[in-house]
């Protein structure tokens, strides 16, 4: 099976329209906490969104200002250019700039006469008995929209079944991760992070196919070789391989992540009660650790990154920070001592959507390279 | 020969905490202000009360409780302990310059530039170790915004006390009131163990009763702010943030009684805050700026032009309606909790943002519309299209869109602010 198509890094609109063209709804999705088996088992096409190659976000800033951050800038031009072409939107308040593309994705479609549907949920920020209940509820009531908006009813056979397709997903992206782990892995990190972003604009069926048919094709691949640092890559949303493309051209080679639109977007498994599918849901997704937004999982955030640097056998870590991210602005004041405590060094960058600093990007990530191989 | 303020140069080297510092600032200023003019020594005495409480709470067998966001501080006065809404701090410091600017950067060297200078300073001056006090439990909500929810659980990890925290709901519902009560009845166990005594519910009334009526006082002080001329200065919006942490403290009751008067005796003399007339009747969309007050008395001398009031630091007066009835009581500390300055409009749906404008714009007389916007304050500059969009629709008035940090002079002097703010209102709204 041609598996290509994850190796495409460029949204993938065909997929949306093929699906739209069926009668079927898609939602175009922000942030980690809005669960995608809800909407798949009411029929409705999660499109995570991104903006991958997003060069020019001058309008989108006339509504959100240059205060701020410009992946949420560029989504929001995505949505003002027609790249996403999607019935509406579902946000939780991920951050506080998720919210306002929402706001302003809303405001935007009024002022133009666009027809949207568009929900937000509530994503407590802690994991508590209290708030799972708070949250399982918020998961319900945006089940009874979905429903609405589908028409389809949304049975526990059909949640069941689409948590046991994203599983399925999650599986095979840790088969994926695991192949980083070799010495010369079959992939670059620019590669991998190509085939997980390929997931947040296709069918889970579909993507899980050609993840299969690469996974079993791996074994026939080259191996890289010639890199000097092996590398972790943790931060802001990051959706462009390029990036890491430029810092691997200069001799790293990033076989690992916790990015929110790598890895971390997948998780462990899914365990769901049958007799209270969504407070199993809403556990989970309290739970999982995806990035600093919760209030209390900082020590399990740095624990889960000094881990990774650990089992990866990185040589040093990539702090990458999206300008104007405040989630991802504090976490070198412990999770720095802590890889130090392993002897993994960190390298902080700063970046924009958009690769305008890419000279400077590659300087800096060649002198950390050149820094790391001598330590290693 | 110019003014030493030795104090503030002992803060700048280690040798001097912030409270300590603070506290005999206004100790400072109020003995002054005995001796010169006695009759204005009340706008003195509510910081005395609030910081000499503070520095002295743990001398005198009281638990200090440090407080970020919306809590039911209520119930910390009624278990007879002192809260410290850290926001003051930062609100305090910001007028010292360089002190000011030693714990911003001090922060900054350990997260991000761009991150809000409130939290910046509240964590700089915990970095520093110059709080001068530990508190015995710090308490926390999830709200209000990406920065403080990065600079809190640093802070807790290096204070090492016992903590709780409160989410406060995304929406602000029935649902979201539910919500907040359950963790209300968590915080009392929390507070229980911490002090190692039950709630007494006749001290708990007691607080609600001051509570209550420190709220109806700002009620009646936001409605004295409705008359035209504007009875009282742009620059006294900025102890609305008292209200915060001190509801329910008889030094806020008897302050905000004392302002009481004087604006009601400003009305009858039919004299106004701007000593030249009142021309221009300004809505602030976010903030204060705290760095640079004396810029308001400047627009209110030389334009003419008075704060009416700050959307965020607006105060929503609720009141305790049912005292005996302690289910109804957690569900208006709720309330109470979704309604605080700057959760009510910047913490969630840009649409309780509009509701809050709308209520003050329908209400206060304004005729020019100022998005005096703190830059770490992200979320709001990413709703300034949203926000004045809707006030050119629905009132027909353009907003001046204008970049401060609020707590970092550095950014921009208040001569750059006021004259920025001068030229607009004498170019564009031109009355």
């Amino acid at each position: 099976m041609d598996y290509q198509k994850l190796f495409d890094a460029s949204i993938d609109k065909e997929s949306i329209q093929a699906w739209r063209s069926q009668g079927k709804k898609a939602l175009g999705v922000i942030c980690c906490h809005v669960p995608h088996e809800i909407l798949y088992a009411a029929d409705v096409l999660p499109v995570r969104l991104r903006a991958t190659g997003c060069n020019d976000y001058n309008e989108a800033e006339v509504w959100m200002s240059s205060f701020s951050c410009s992946f949420a800038k560029s989504i929001l031009q995505y949505f003002i250019d027609g790249i996403y072409d999607l019935d509406g939107l579902v946000t939780s308040d991920g951050c506080m700039q998720a919210v306002r593309i929402f706001d302003n994705w809303k405001a935007y479609a009024k002022k133009n006469g666009k027809d949207q549907s568009l929900f937000e949920i509530g994503a407590p920020r802690m994991s508590s008995p209290t708030t799972k209940l708070y949250y399982k509820e918020e998961l319900k009531l945006l089940a009874g929209e979905l429903e609405k908006l589908s028409g389809v009813t949304i049975t526990t056979e059909r949640l069941l079944k689409s948590i046991a397709l994203h599983n399925e997903q999650r599986l095979l992206v840790k088969q994926l991760l695991e192949l980083q782990k070799a010495e010369s892995p079959v992939i670059t990190g620019a590669e991998a992070l190509t085939i997980m972003i390929a997931a947040t604009n296709m069918p889970v069926e579909t993507y899980n196919e050609l993840l299969r048919a690469f996974l079993a094709d791996a074994s026939n691949r080259t191996p890289v070789s010639g890199h000097r640092a092996r590398l972790l890559i943790i931060g802001s949303a990051l959706d462009n391989p390029k990036y890491i493309e430029a810092i691997e051209n200069k001799g790293g080679l990033v076989v690992a992540d916790t990015l929110c639109l790598g890895s971390m977007a997948f998780g462990d498994e899914l365990v769901a009660d049958e007799n209270d599918i969504y407070a199993s849901i809403a556990s989970y997704y309290l739970d999982r650790i995806v990035c600093p937004r919760m209030i209390d999982n900082r020590d399990a955030l740095h624990d889960l990154i000094v881990k990774k640097a650990v089992d990866y056998k990185v040589d040093g870590v990539l702090y990458e920070k999206m300008q104007n991210c405040e989630c991802w602005g504090g976490e070198n004041t412990y999770l720095e001592p802590a890889l130090k405590d392993v002897g993994v060094p960190i390298l902080y960058l700063e970046r924009e959507e958009k690769l305008a600093n890419i000279g400077q990007l590659e300087i800096r990530a060649e002198a950390f390279i050149e820094m790391i191989e001598k330590e290693g | 020969m110019a003014y030493v303020d030795e104090l503030l140069n002992q803060v700048i080297r280690g040798e001097l905490s912030t409270t300590d510092y603070i506290a005999s600032s206004v100790e400072g200023k109020l003995a002054h202000t005995l001796q010169k003019d006695p009759d204005s020594t009340w706008i003195y005495d509510l910081q005395v009360a609030q910081w000499c409480q503070i520095r002295d709470a743990q001398k005198n067998g009281k638990k200090l409780i440090a407080f970020g966001g919306p809590m039911p501080v209520d119930i910390i006065y009624a278990f007879d302990c002192q809260p410290y809404y850290l926001d003051q701090l930062p609100l305090s410091t910001a007028p010292k310059g360089d002190m000011n600017s030693k714990f911003v950067d001090l922060c900054e060297s350990k997260t991000n530039q761009s991150m809000c200078s409130i939290d910046k300073v509240e964590m700089g001056v915990l970095l520093a170790d110059q709080y001068g006090l530990k508190p015995d439990a710090f308490v926390y909500s999830t709200v209000p915004c990406d920065s403080s929810r990065i600079a809190y659980p640093i802070m807790e990890k290096i204070w090492g006390c016992p903590v709780f925290n409160i989410d406060l709901p995304f929406r602000r519902d029935a649902r979201g009131a539910e919500y907040l009560v359950q963790q209300t009845r968590e915080f009392i166990t929390f507070m229980e163990n911490l002090t190692g005594k039950k709630l007494d519910m006749d001290k708990m009334r007691e607080c609600m009763e001051i509570a209550n009526r420190s709220n109806e006082l700002i009620g009646k002080l936001a409605d004295l702010r409705k008359h035209t001329p504007c009875p009282l200065p742009g620059m006294i919006l900025v102890t609305n943030a008292c209200m915060s942490g001190m509801a329910a403290d008889p030094a806020m009751t008897a302050f905000l009684e004392k302002e009481l008067e004087v604006g009601e005796m400003m009305i009858e003399l039919g004299m106004g805050a701007c000593m030249n007339g009142e021309k221009y009747r300004m809505l602030f969309l976010q903030n204060m700026l705290w760095t640079e007050l004396k810029a308001y008395s400047y627009m209110e001398r030389e334009f003419g032009a008075i704060c009416i009031m700050d959307v965020l630091g607006h105060y929503h007066p609720d009141i305790y309606e049912h005292i005996d009835d302690f289910e109804d009581c957690l569900r208006v500390m709720a309330v109470k909790m979704m309604n605080l300055p700057m959760i009510h409009g910047a913490a969630g749906p840009v649409d309780y943002y509009c509701d809050r404008i709308t209520y003050l714009m329908d209400n206060f007389n304004i005729n020019a519309s100022v998005f005096l916007g703190h830059v770490g304050c992200k979320h709001t500059w990413a709703s300034t299209k949203i926000l004045s969009d809707f006030i050119q629709e629905r009132y027909g008035m353009p907003t001046l869109l204008l970049d401060v940090d609020c707590i970092d002079g550095r950014y921009k002097s208040g001569e750059e602010v006021q004259n920025a703010i001068g030229e607009y209102l004498t170019t564009v709204v031109k009355l």
